[in-house]
């Protein structure tokens, strides 16, 4: 309107005010990109090796799974999330069905899960991908019920999320289902539930908990996590029975310790050269940034994921309609629960489980999903005047 | 929507849950990063890093005209990393080629096989990342086998070892010592020190190797590597090179201790020409010192029968460990000149000729009988008779003449006058001038396991007579103190507290702590002193000129017609300067001969030198062991110098059992045909081809060597 002369079909874009390209959140996108590109230099820091010839196979996957994620993300953010509420069912249908075949023969184990397609260039996690899919689909059904969240219609809501939940709790990831967990009583509350529906619920939680920990269905090594973050106990010699999760847990203090206030710089920390933490490149990443960065980086890194979360909340006060802020919600839970769980359980304030840092752990379904997250964010945020 | 709570504050409630959790995440980092880093960060460099130590070059061993006695030599030692070995799969089958190898071109007294190799592998006194050595010593061609097949052979690797070498073969044997593995007490005793020891060092473990022990040995360099959790190394982090030991230049002057050597072994060779006596051969075993009376420094320490120090590398064998300890074969490992103590017999005389002239009972003019025999002051029968030594010249003597012709008698009547003054002078003058001499105690020479000697008093004879239950004699007696006086009972000193007597009264009263350091230096840094000891002053009495001259007269008379080594000297060429001396003869028990004493001095009226010998159970001093000195001095009195020796001794052969006595005496075999005992003649020492040959042909005349041109001090 500025201009005079021929009107470009551009122009009458540029005069909507409402449109999605004008309220894309920067801020989060930025913040984003900057954890993911520390990501691909913490994984490659973490699996060189200490000498050269220095290996970057890794370094180099996580960055495809990068772009992909990147990719992914935008194609989300494209699709008119009122349209996602409509395929609702059909998601969640989808997601169900990927969850039971990962447990037939078609999936394969690794690590000990039943939770993986083998697509031979990589491993495809469909319980990281299920996910994004409840939110959608429990935002959609929350929605459904207008913030009127009766007895009936949390039942409702709590059946829809714990089909999943147990399906992939069969596979023997209880990290995964961990997060699923958090997810839902977020989401709840935000959609109106009842404190005290919720308090019952939390209470049902417990007593499921004590009986899941007692009744033998865990694993030994998931149980001696906990204990060892319980005792915090370092001690090889009495630690015998918790040895990997006790002995993990010690290197990360110590690697996150060694790093001190300003770190060793980048490639300058020699437990994390050396190889000292196990797994560090996946779920022990933070380690990585506290030794090389120390207490200013790793703060700044925290910094960035606050600023995400806040940018996540923001976008969920704002978004236009319920579906929105309960998507944006979950997505927060998830989000939140990940950090949390994963940055503390490498302080040792949180039992190991098997979670992954959000965009800096390496591995391809995570950091998809997530990003397919970031871009439901994205997408609910740019459509709020749409 | 509920009623009961609105959607902003419900997102409120999620706002201040993630807060908290993500202040809980502050918190935490602020405890571990910030707070505890110091901890953590120790416990870090722990785990990821690993401290190699690189052991320095052990510092050369040279005499004072900087002759290399004992350096290093390299030599190739084919080593496991276990490290390494540990990655191969078919780890046992690669070590059993080897142990074939090992056999086919090293032929090992025990053959290598893939157990014993094994068991060395568990050797835990080489760290775990330093290679275990299996052999030394490697052959050129297994070598060349090993590298060019080293793929077939992973974790095996040939190592450059530094050995001891000796380059005068076994001359000053005992008194360089030798190296070894360190033991559990010395590791620990420096286990906190700035420069600990590792387990698998070696060590100085007998004479100046071990005395000089910290010039030796120099710093051991640090590699600081970093290794995985499964302890590989990874990449080395920083390298602080080694330090060599530095150069130890000893006091000792190599020509005058391969004159010495020889000048004993030929006495001995000679001595062992007489018969047996009731079964004990004479002359199984001899010491002799030379030392500057004016400095204490010891130039010349021999110790006979001696070993090649060259068994001691790379490690002793049992059988050599034992011969070297074998008393069937006099223990060729000790060093009789400070380790041994014996009777000084008359040697002793000058202590008691200066207790007698301090307490006033003689005078250097006073005449006394010598009829021959003696009887103890106002001794009732049944009496003592003392006899002088059989063939002793009688006559009426004064104090030189007494000394000179060691008159038994005369002194007899000094410790006898001396007991019988005790009211007066105390019960121990004798006693007492013999500690201000230095005897009864260490000289504090620096060397490991030197004896003290022992001077009897009434009081320690009273303690002996309780401990041993003897009640008959359990005091002090006139006829103790006769005895004492001519070095017999239960005096006891080494070879080295003797020398240093005379060096004391010599130089006029002054007793220095007797050294073998001359001086240390960087390695291979002559001019770079590290450190130089001044003489040490230990002790001093005032010795009046005029019974200082009247002993040295006496000594002096000694080597002159007259004298009781005037047999030996007559013959002598003191061209240069006169020669005194003392001999001695003191018994041991009664079927042996009795140990034989020299101790001279020269030039003898400003003496530089002194020397004292001991000939073990040879007979009389004047024949056994003067000989000794008289063969040592004679270059030195006749040209002023001592003649140079090069580093190959092919007559000191090392002693095994069969060349000690009593099987064979005359395995010692002197080029030239010099009749023992006599002078030698320089070419001895020379380095020619043909001193190799057995007796009966003439040495070649040389005197080429590391250095020709080698000084008296």
């Amino acid at each position: 309107m500025a201009t005079r002369g021929n009107r470009r079909p551009m122009a009458s874009l540029r005069r909507d005010q409402a449109a999605p390209w004008r309220h894309i959140d920067w801020v989060l996108l930025g913040a984003v990109g900057c954890v993911a590109v520390l990501g691909l230099l913490m994984v490659f820091s973490a699996t060189r090796g200490a000498r050269p010839p220095y290996h970057y196979s890794l370094a180099a996957k996580q960055l495809l799974f990068v772009v992909l994620g990147a990719i992914a993300g935008g194609v989300v953010a494209l699709i008119d999330y009122h349209h996602l509420r409509d395929w609702a069912v059909f998601i969640y249908v989808g997601a169900m069905v990927m969850l039971l075949a990962v447990l037939s023969p078609l999936g394969s184990n690794i690590k000990g899960h039943q939770g993986w397609f083998d697509l031979g260039m990589f491993q495809l996690q469909p319980s990281e991908l299920a996910k994004v899919a409840m939110i959608v689909s429990i935002g959609a059904l929350a929605a459904q019920f207008r913030g009127e969240l009766d007895v009936r219609r949390i039942i409702v809501l709590l059946v829809a999320a714990g089909i999943p939940i147990g399906l992939v709790l069969l596979q023997g990831d209880l990290g995964t289902t961990l997060v699923f967990v958090a997810i839902v009583p977020t989401v709840l509350w935000v959609a109106g539930a009842r404190p005290r529906h919720l308090a019952v619920l939390a209470v049902a939680g417990i007593i499921v908990a004590t009986g899941v920990l007692t009744s033998g269905a865990l694993h030994q090594y998931q149980k001696d996590r906990f204990t060892v973050f319980l005792t915090q106990d370092s001690n090889p010699a009495t630690s015998q029975s918790q040895k990997g999760a006790g002995y993990n847990l010690d290197q990360a203090k110590i690697t996150i310790g060694h790093g001190g206030l300003l770190g060793k710089g980048l490639f300058g920390g020699s437990q994390t050269r050396t190889g000292q933490v196990p797994e560090q490149q996946t779920d022990f990443i933070f380690t990585a940034v506290g030794e090389q960065f120390g207490f200013v980086g790793t703060g700044m890194l925290l910094a960035l994921y606050g600023l995400i979360i806040m940018r996540i909340w923001r976008t969920a006060q704002l978004a236009r309609d319920d579906f929105g802020t309960y998507v944006c919600i979950g997505v927060l839970a998830m989000l939140v629960f990940q950090i949390f769980e994963n940055s503390g359980m490498n302080m040792g304030i949180m039992p190991i489980a098997g979670i992954p840092l959000p965009f800096l752990s390496y591995g391809g379904s995570s950091t998809i999903a997530n990003f397919m997250a970031i871009g439901l964010v994205l997408n609910i945020g740019s459509r709020r005047f749409a | 929507m509920s009623t009961e709570t609105s959607p902003r504050v419900r997102l409120g409630v999620v706002a201040i849950v993630c807060i908290s959790l993500f202040a809980a995440l502050f918190a935490r980092l602020w405890y571990l990063q910030v707070m505890n880093a110091p901890a953590y960060s120790q416990v870090a460099v722990n785990r990821s890093t690993r401290v190699l130590t690189v052991a320095p070059p052990r510092g050369r061993i040279l005499d004072r005209n900087g002759n290399v006695l004992v350096d290093n030599t390299p030599t190739k030692v084919v080593a496991l990393d276990r490290q390494a070995l540990a990655k191969v799969k078919d780890a046992d089958a690669v070590v059993s080629r080897l142990a074939g190898l090992l056999n086919q071109y090293q032929h090992p007294k025990k053959p290598f096989t893939l157990a014993n190799i094994k068991e060395k592998l568990k050797n835990n006194r080489v760290g775990p990342y330093e290679p275990v050595p299996l052999a030394e010593g490697i052959d050129d061609n297994l070598l060349v086998f090993l590298t060019e097949h080293s793929s077939e052979f992973p974790g095996v690797m040939a190592e450059t070892q530094l050995l001891r070498q000796y380059h005068y073969g076994p001359l000053a044997a005992q008194l360089l010592g030798y190296v070894g593995p360190i033991s559990d007490a010395q590791w620990a005793a420096a286990k906190h020190s700035k420069l600990p020891y590792q387990k698998d060092d070696q060590v100085g473990r007998a004479g100046v190797e071990q005395s000089f022990e910290k010039y030796l040995r120099g710093t051991p360099g640090r590699k600081v590597v970093e290794v995985d959790p499964t302890g590989r190394i990874l990449r080395t982090v920083s390298v602080t090179d080694p330090v060599p030991g530095d150069d130890v230049y000893l006091s000792i002057n190599i020509n005058a201790q391969a004159l010495a050597e020889k000048a004993l072994a030929d006495q001995l060779a000679a001595a062992r020409q007489r018969p047996a006596t009731l079964g004990y051969p004479p002359a199984p075993a001899g010491g002799t010192v030379l030392m500057q009376p004016k400095t204490g420094q010891v130039l010349a320490l021999a110790s006979n029968p001696t070993y090649d120090p060259k068994l001691f590398v790379p490690a002793i064998s049992n059988a050599d460990w034992k011969t070297i300890n074998d008393p069937a074969v006099h223990f060729p490992g000790l060093n009789r000149v400070v380790s041994q103590v014996y009777s000084p017999g008359s040697t002793f005389k000058l202590v008691t000729a200066l207790a007698g002239l301090k307490a006033g009972v003689i005078t250097p003019q006073t005449p006394v009988d010598d009829p021959g025999t003696y009887q103890v002051i106002g001794c009732t029968a049944p009496c003592v008779t003392f006899h002088d030594a059989a063939g002793d010249r009688t006559g009426t003597f004064a104090l030189p003449e007494a000394i000179s012709a060691s008159s038994d008698v005369y002194f007899y009547k000094v410790g006898d006058q001396l007991w019988n003054a005790r009211s007066r002078v105390g019960e121990t003058p004798i006693q007492d001038m013999a500690a201000a001499f230095g005897f009864g105690k260490q000289t504090g020479i620096e060397l490991p396991g030197e004896a003290a000697g022992r001077v009897p008093t009434p009081e320690s004879e009273k303690k002996l007579a309780a401990v041993i239950g003897n009640k008959q004699y359990s005091g002090w007696y006139s006829g103790d103190s006769v005895n004492l006086a001519i070095g017999q009972g239960d005096l006891d000193v080494t070879p080295l507290q003797l020398a240093n007597a005379y060096s004391q009264l010599v130089n006029g009263g002054t007793r220095y702590k007797p050294t073998l350091l001359y001086k240390v230096t960087k390695a291979f840094e002559p001019t770079k002193v590290v450190y130089k000891p001044a003489p040490k002053v230990v002790g001093h009495i005032d010795i009046p000129p005029a019974w200082q001259a009247a002993l040295l007269a006496g000594f002096d008379g000694a080597t002159k017609p007259g004298g009781t080594a005037a047999g030996v000297f007559d013959s002598i060429d003191m061209t240069k300067f006169d020669v005194a001396g003392k001999t001695g003869t003191a018994q041991t028990t009664q079927e042996r001969f009795d140990n034989a004493w020299f101790v001279g001095y020269a030039p003898a009226q400003n003496p530089q030198w002194v020397a004292s010998t001991i000939v073990e159970q040879a007979g009389f001093g004047a024949v056994n062991a003067a000989p000794v000195v008289a063969q040592l001095f004679q270059p030195l009195a006749a040209t002023g110098t001592f003649p140079t020796v090069a580093p190959t001794i092919p007559w000191l052969a090392p002693p095994t059992a069969t060349t000690l006595p009593p099987s064979s005496t005359t395995t010692t075999t002197i080029p030239g045909g010099v009749p023992a005992g006599s002078i030698p003649d320089t070419t001895v020492f020379g380095q020619g081809p043909t001193t190799t040959t057995p007796s009966g042909t003439t040495g070649e005349t040389t005197t080429s060597g590391p250095n020709a041109t080698g000084g008296p001090n």
